[in-house]
């Protein structure tokens, strides 16, 4: 029997990564190289690090302070990225103070998932130090001028222009055909990949994992019989839109939803 | 009977005479939409939309790349889904038709067609 479903079901990317400095300039990101992460393909690291963007404009860095560091940012760097607040002194870094790292000191690697935060050198840069947090985001839009997630920038915009993200692939977003779809696979406590015929026509399948609360798997299976099943008069069903603040089905299935990676075959 | 819709694409700006100048598809061939113009290609305009390949083989796909107003790449997709699943009297759908300058979306400017990739 054929399946006549006409459902489709919209998954916008949102890949989300965190490191600990564990010593200065050494990472547990297991990259040696000073101001440097390996960001990595799994369920609980960065998703598709073929497709990260093409430059450091295509990405959201921040690092959270643990403490007083002295002469540790450049001077452009001028309000928390949380609160909008001044820093006490910009150079200076102090303990909380979460710092938003300019696209023009974020270097990417095109295809490795290497990222690198320039060292500071008068206005620019930030030297990153032990027990330091490092996130990097990314996502449809994601990069100096989109604030959803990232409410605050460090640096004015006057101070050193905001770059628009340009670089967008399958990873952001995709929408896919219910009648496609194969099943879910709980990865983890917190993950679970979702399979579907691939885009490419192929035997592989295509994949999207949810990033989830723990011990959701049945939640999420019963969301998704939900949306594969759902009744919108022919328009998608948005499963996914973390940067938006958008959750399925208003939220009722309580799942948690901290990040969506795209992988298409 | 009516069984479903017919996708219609013409990415050539005169009458379509030749090989992946345009296409129409069964809309229960579509196997996805996706941010970018194609596969693992970074793209700022465009979105992909990729059918079951004319070949039949089972491991092929045909695909639109589909011009976008920049910024209006979701709003777009989901215009094309609410197209695919719209009810026109004769099943007859146009997704995007550059010689009549017909779009099913407001933020769709072109497209181009490849019917076996």
């Amino acid at each position: 029997m054929n399946n006549e479903n006409k459902n489709f079901l919209r998954f916008m990317g949102f890949r989300k990564q965190s490191f600990v400095v564990t010593t200065n300039f050494v990472h547990d990101s297991g990259h040696a190289d000073a101001n440097t992460m390996n960001l990595t393909d799994a369920a609980d690291g960065f998703g598709n690090i073929v497709n990260p963007g093409t430059a450091g404009t295509d990405l959201i860095v921040t690092v959270t302070a643990d403490g007083a560091e002295s002469s540790a940012r450049g001077s452009q760097y001028t309000l928390d990225a949380n609160t909008g607040a001044a820093f006490a002194a910009a150079a200076n870094v102090a303990s909380g103070d979460v710092t938003r790292i300019h696209s023009d000191d974020v270097g990417l690697h095109a295809s490795d998932g290497t990222v690198t935060i320039a060292g500071v050198s008068s206005a620019v840069g930030y030297n990153l130090n032990l027990g330091e947090t490092v996130t990097v985001y990314s996502y449809l839009g994601a990069g100096d001028t989109d604030n959803k997630v990232v409410p605050h920038h460090s640096v004015l915009n006057a101070t050193n222009a905001h770059a628009a993200s340009t670089a967008f692939t399958e990873n952001d977003g995709v929408v896919l055909p219910a009648a496609n779809y194969l099943g879910a696979d709980p990865i983890s406590a917190t993950a679970t990949r979702l399979s579907f015929k691939s885009m490419a026509g192929t035997a592989a399948d295509d994949d999207v994992l949810l990033v989830h609360g723990s011990g959701k798997f049945k939640a999420v299976c019963e969301m998704m019989q939900a949306a594969l099943n759902a009744d919108y008069g022919g328009t998608p069903v948005i499963i996914t839109d973390v940067a938006n603040g958008i959750v399925p089905f208003s939220g009722q299935f309580d799942l948690g939803i901290t990040a969506c990676q795209i992988t298409l075959a | 009977m009516k069984g479903e819709n017919y996708l219609y694409f013409n990415a050539h700006t005169a009458e379509p005479a030749a090989d992946d100048k345009a296409m129409m598809i069964p809309a229960s061939t579509v196997l996805g939409i996706a941010v970018g113009a194609i596969a693992g290609t970074v793209d700022v305009d465009a979105i992909y939309l990729t059918c079951e390949g004319f070949v039949g083989d089972g491991n092929s796909r045909g695909s639109v790349v589909l011009a976008v107003t920049e910024g209006k790449l979701v709003e777009a997709m989901d215009d094309v889904v609410s197209a695919i699943n719209a009810n026109p009297g004769d099943g007859f759908t146009v997704i995007a038709d550059v010689k009549n300058g017909v779009y099913c979306s407001n933020h769709i400017t072109g497209c181009t067609v490849d019917s076996a990739v």
